[in-house]
């Protein structure tokens, strides 16, 4: 199912910005939810099931924390409509980036590689 | 001796009107003054309410350190909601600035989150969803905005 056209700007942003770091992800009060706080919005993306392509979901609430959007994407397979797909992969994209920026993925790493080269 | 034979009604207006003036002076001034004790009493009971909520959220991770959800659910769900109910109560204190209004909605807003994480987590009877070590990051860093507001909302009046 396409997402409405807002929703995929959304998404479409959201990677943008959050690939420039400019996106403030943290962990939220559920295992594989990343929470940003957007001006006066709220916007979360979950990985909410465990099998092997997983079930990515968007959630935006308002200024009170009401949900007032959402968008979720399950994976349909390989042959799937383009735009399952499309939707699929737009918001695993955002949920990797918002993951990696919440756990400082990148920090970490660098770090462990500064050690590692202090080793040899 | 005749002047005053003469004029003392006209002195006698003179003088009422200057203790009218003199009344209505007095009662600005005790009105000014009946205002600064309300002020202030709201300001107390701000400062209050902060605290109040601060003791919540401490008394909230304790509670959800234990990880007893299915002993702990009731009880944190009603923690929040009296947690809720302080931090509305403060925001609409007299005297807090835009900025600390602006972080106190931000307060409501997180807190509102957490508590439909849990109340979902508690529908599919599922706490290994919940993220407590990230719940209880959230409420500490509320709790030190507050605590921040709390500060400066003490230095600015009482």
């Amino acid at each position: 199912m396409d997402f409405p056209e807002q929703i995929t700007k959304l998404v479409s942003k959201l990677t943008e910005l959050s690939k420039e770091e400019k996106v403030a992800w943290q962990e939220a009060g559920t295992k594989n939810t990343y929470l940003a706080q957007i001006g006066k919005a709220f916007v979360t993306v979950a990985l909410s099931s465990s099998e092997p392509y997983g079930w990515y979901s968007l959630q935006v609430a308002d200024d009170t924390g009401r949900i007032v959007d959402s968008a979720s994407a399950p994976y349909a397979g390989r042959g799937a409509m383009d735009s399952s797909l499309q939707n699929w992969e737009a918001l695993r994209n955002l949920y990797e980036l918002a993951r990696r920026r919440a756990l400082q993925s990148e920090k970490v790493v660098s770090d462990l590689l500064s050690t590692l080269e202090a080793i040899r | 001796m005749d002047f005053f034979s003469k004029h003392w009604g006209d002195l006698a207006s003179v003088v009422g009107l200057a203790l009218t003036l003199l009344a209505v002076w007095f009662a600005s001034r005790a009105k000014a003054a009946a205002e600064q004790v309300r002020d202030q009493i709201s300001r107390f009971d701000t400062m209050a309410e902060l605290s109040a909520a601060i003791t919540i959220i401490e008394e909230i991770m304790r509670l959800q350190r234990t990880q007893a959800w299915e002993i702990v659910w009731d009880i944190v769900l009603d923690r929040y909601a009296t947690l809720q109910s302080h931090l509305v109560r403060s925001q609409l204190g007299p005297g807090l600035s835009e900025a600390h209004q602006s972080s106190l909605r931000t307060a409501i807003a997180r807190f509102r989150i957490m508590v439909q994480d849990i109340e979902n987590a508690r529908s599919e009877s599922d706490r290994s969803q919940l993220n407590t070590v990230a719940l209880n990051r959230i409420a500490s860093e509320q709790a030190a905005v507050l605590e921040t507001i709390r500060v400066a909302f003490k230095k600015a009046g009482i």
